[in-house]
């Protein structure tokens, strides 16, 4: 009993600080790749030498050129900030908003598998999981909307949840194909069973499972990781989907009337939630922890498992920014359409492809 | 006292507590919050209840999907800020007698209850393949009913929702 205690605390610990962690990175590297997109530098000023001078006043320490404090310091800065509840706002809601927001993010974290022997919440569930904690992300949205008596904020945060909600049924409907293949929504399970080589990997089909007639499934398994992909931009609001927070309608959308802390807590949650969709990307399409070189994970590196994760989360929140910076928005008829017409078709096709194949080719 | 015991407190109270702040409160919006965290909580007893896959399936549906359709019919009506429900209570005696009468009635009906107490130690199963069987199995019929009223309902959804001009004849 202690030791399942112990263990609980240390995982809540490791969650909070990776949560952290990942919404500092992510922002740094929102600010450098968008930079360098558009042919500026980014944040240059502040390094943490600038950031400790800054701090004591005396010019002691080197000051660094390429700005990797810069999240750093806007943190401290928003929380020095005047926290600022607008006169018409409904107290209550608006204090609650943000948290449920982060809280859903949050939550998702507890099942994420960083490794073999580290998944805080290892629940044969799951999956189903992640994705039913995540749709408190949609009522703290509608309630940070509300709350905040402005219509910008209404305004988009119906668009919000109007497009989270269309967009969860493709999402559910390519993630059952693999679902289907495993036999299991386990997420565990789901990355042990994509151990060795790459092309173990659910992205190049279940030849893990079946042996070599799993190749068959390798053209809809691409299918369902793009559109997995391109719903979890949706989910997120990301550009090119971002038309809850379209700056030059909305003003902000949901959190224009929020200030310091709570705004950061948005933007937390936001950058969480991206970390979270594409860390299931990771898990179920390219293959969790392992590093697709079966002589790297025999070798037993210690904490190497954790890092590819990771890593391989990272280069997946990168193509995001990247999508972010090159594609313009969608308009609201388009954004449906997309999702009507194109996704949930395709994802009903590769589903009906993944059926057949179950049924008569193992 | 078990730690399970505390839990299920925590999770009553809530319930219970969301549940007179959605009958009580005066403004529609905290009653359909209020709801939502309601739903929340008995998802959390389902779970207590080693019933995984019916508490996910409780966040989904009711948490994800009933409370936003709520929220979305109460922010899309008009003069949203000031709206309250009306309480018009002109039959106070009938209307209490009444209730009191049903919660008499329920709280005979619970204590003379002989219920069934199963002892909890028993290891923890996952319930998702014995769901998966029992819908493919024996519940086949309900299951593709479901399954058809569902469609029905998404078609006639769509049917009603175009916004086409009447073509004449």
């Amino acid at each position: 009993m202690d030791n399942i205690l112990v263990w609980t605390m240390i995982s809540i610990l490791v969650m909070v600080g990776l949560v952290s962690v990942v919404g500092i990175i992510s922002i740094y590297l929102e600010r450098k790749v968008s930079a360098f997109m558009q042919d500026r530098l980014g944040p240059m000023e502040v390094g943490f030498g600038s950031l400790a001078n800054a701090i004591i006043g005396k010019k002691t320490f080197k000051e660094g050129r390429i700005g990797l404090a810069q999240s750093l310091a806007d943190g401290l800065k928003l929380l020095q900030k005047e926290d600022i509840v607008p006169k018409g706002a409904d107290v209550f809601l608006f204090k609650l908003a943000p948290m449920i927001v982060f809280g859903g993010t949050f939550a998702a974290f507890a099942a994420l598998p960083l490794a073999e022997y580290f998944v805080p919440a290892d629940i044969n569930i799951g999956l189903f999981y992640i994705l039913a904690i995540s749709s408190f992300g949609v009522t703290g949205i509608l309630m940070a909307g509300w709350a905040s008596n402005n219509k910008w904020g209404l305004l988009g945060a119906l668009r919000s949840t109007a497009q989270m909600v269309s967009y969860e049924i493709p999402i559910g409907v390519s993630l059952i194909s693999i679902v289907m293949i495993c036999g299991t929504l386990s997420l565990k399970e789901m990355v042990l069973a994509q151990s060795g080589w790459f092309w173990n990997w659910h992205l190049f089909g279940a030849i893990s499972h079946n042996g070599a007639i799993g190749i068959v499934l390798l053209p809809v398994m691409f299918i369902n990781f793009l559109i997995y992909f391109t719903c979890s931009l949706a989910e997120t609001n990301r550009a090119p989907f971002d038309i809850p927070e379209a700056e030059s309608e909305l003003v902000a959308g949901y959190h224009t009337e929020y200030t310091g802390m709570r705004f950061a807590i948005f933007f937390l949650a936001e950058y969480g939630a991206i970390f979270v969709g594409n860390a299931i990307a990771v898990t179920l399409f390219l293959g969790g922890w392992n590093s697709g070189i079966p002589m790297l994970d025999e070798a037993n590196i210690p904490g190497i498992a954790p890092l590819i994760f990771i890593t391989k989360v990272f280069v997946l929140i990168f193509v995001v920014m990247w999508v972010r910076w090159t594609l313009p928005r969608l308009r609201v008829d388009q954004l449906m359409n997309l999702c009507w017409k194109y996704l949930i078709p395709f994802t009903l096709f590769t589903f009906f492809y993944v059926t057949i194949y179950k049924v008569f080719l193992t | 006292m078990v730690p399970a015991d505390f839990v299920f407190l925590i999770l009553a109270t809530l319930i219970v507590a969301c549940g007179f702040v959605v009958v009580f409160h005066s403004k529609i919006i905290y009653s359909a919050f209020a709801l939502l965290f309601s739903f929340f909580g008995v998802g959390g007893i389902y779970i207590l209840l080693n019933a995984d896959f019916l508490a996910g399936t409780q966040l989904i549906v009711y948490v994800g999907g009933i409370s936003v359709l709520i929220l979305f019919g109460i922010l899309l009506t008009k003069k949203i800020y000031n709206l309250t429900t009306e309480e018009t209570s002109t039959q106070k005696i009938i209307g209490g007698a009444t209730s009191l009468a049903f919660l008499g009635a329920l709280a005979a009906l619970i204590f003379n209850t002989d219920w069934q107490i199963v002892t909890t130690t028993q290891e923890f199963t996952p319930q998702t393949l014995e769901i998966g069987k029992a819908f493919m199995g024996n519940f086949i019929l309900p299951f593709e009913l479901a399954a058809i009223l569902l469609l029905v309902a998404l078609i006639g959804a769509v049917i009603i929702g175009r916004d086409e001009k009447k073509e004449e004849i």
